[in-house]
């Protein structure tokens, strides 16, 4: 028999396998470039790891029932879903999309003027801001993705949304998030910016999320 | 690397034991997700890029093409099914003995143990992921796979890679294809003996840190 010595010990390294960063352009009414914030994302909340655990126990096929798994609506309340409930050929096989579309508030980055801090249960925008042009909107382009990016051992996947100010006052942005539309939309990602920007009219800011993969 | 202050940390903890009692134990972080678990959420946020799915049984891409419009689920392999049962190594945590260096573009272990009691062999239990739905009961840890594999081979076996595949179908156009075995985690670790007669237990526990 071979004997080994325990080896127990405290983990020192707690930086994240999966994190997340924004990276906000204001440009001004022009189309030039105002202001430029880079940060990590602050939160990926608990409803990324049950999205993880629904992709871990889901099934795409006929047979393979998967096992359900809950998620938090933007109601605070608790859905449950799996991927075996027919038709087996619409979303609810494990697509959460976040391709939206123009004006498209039901998945994508999202903006808001709440300040409420970051918690890792929370499950929508303090107080997002509407697509529009009326007074406090903004309008919404649609989600572009880049190409997943493979750099030594860390995979970065990008994807980007503008949101213009088309009113004919100043907004103030104070949180960004990450919808994502499966048969319901969760909130996956939330960040308080500190400090928040203000878009004039006019002014545009493109706002990009990386969900940042290190090996 | 990328120094991130909050996401989500993934830990490996691995025990063996014997006659229930455990006489050796570590904990330590994963090493990554590997390219596959990338292009799961690329492609499942997208629903309309090529998926980039590299089989383990050749590391070639299973199709071409899966691209496809919202509502007939261009999503393909969108979920990993990786709840292996009793003696199944095409899916679940997977053990193996080589310790060549962590790649994130490797698609399989480099030399996985198969199921079995014969010479080299182990016995794969079925996967546990807890908790089960809905309880989230702490804010800490949110998600946690395991799996026993018990050495009764006769001989002592020494693990050096830990793995997690999962063994989904895909389907574009409402049309369902084979299932396949994809690798989406791979860990090279410390060599860990287990002898004749002991059980390997390997946990990944995955939880969320915020900033």
């Amino acid at each position: 028999m071979i004997t080994m010595e325990p080896q127990v010990e405290e983990l020192t390294d707690v930086s994240p396998n999966i994190g997340a960063a924004y990276e906000i352009t204001v440009f001004d009414k022009d189309g030039n470039v105002k202001q430029v914030i880079k940060d990590d994302a602050k939160c990926f909340v608990q409803n990324f790891l049950r999205l993880v655990r629904y992709w871990f126990v889901n099934a795409n096929n006929v047979g393979d029932v998967g096992a359900p798994s809950g998620f938090k609506n933007l109601s605070g309340s608790v859905v449950q879903t799996t991927s075996a409930l027919p038709p087996y050929n619409t979303i609810q096989f494990g697509s959460w999309l976040t391709n939206a579309g123009v004006g498209d508030l039901t998945r994508g980055i999202v903006a808001g003027s709440g300040s409420v801090a970051v918690t890792d249960d929370d499950y929508k925008l303090g107080s997002i801001i509407t697509n529009g042009s009326g007074s406090g909107q903004l309008s919404y382009d649609s989600t572009v993705f880049n190409p997943v990016s493979i750099v030594g051992n860390t995979v970065t996947l990008t994807q980007m949304r503008m949101t213009s100010n088309f009113t004919v006052n100043p907004i103030v942005i104070s949180e960004i998030g990450l919808y994502m539309l499966g048969i319901i939309t969760i909130m996956t990602i939330r960040d308080i910016l500190v400090p928040s920007i203000t878009l004039g009219a006019g002014e545009s800011a493109l706002i990009a999320y990386k969900i940042i993969i290190n090996g | 690397m990328n120094i991130m202050k909050s996401g989500v940390v993934c830990n490996l903890h691995l025990s063996v034991t014997e006659n229930g009692d455990i006489v050796w134990e570590s904990k330590d972080k994963s090493h990554s997700f590997i390219n596959n678990f990338a292009y799961l959420i690329q492609h499942g946020m997208d629903a309309q890029s090529n998926s980039d799915w590299r089989s383990i049984s050749n590391g070639a891409y299973p199709a071409s093409n899966y691209g496809g419009a919202i509502g007939y689920n261009g999503c393909v392999l969108a979920g990993m099914y990786i709840i292996g049962v009793v003696n199944d190594t095409t899916r679940g945590i997977i053990a193996g003995t080589s310790n060549t260096p962590f790649s994130v573009s490797q698609y399989d272990l480099q030399s996985p143990i198969v199921n079995g009691t014969g010479s080299g062999q182990m016995t794969y239990a079925a996967m546990a992921v807890s908790p089960a739905y809905p309880t989230f009961s702490s804010p800490d840890i949110l998600l946690e796979v395991n799996r026993d594999m018990a050495n009764n081979s006769g001989s002592a076996i020494t693990i050096r890679e830990i793995g997690l595949k999962g063994y989904p179908s895909y389907v574009t156009l409402g049309a369902f294809y084979p299932k396949i075995e994809v690798l989406f985690l791979r860990d090279v670790v410390a060599d860990t003996v287990v002898n004749a007669g002991q059980v390997l237990n390997v946990k990944y526990i995955l939880k969320t840190v915020v900033a």
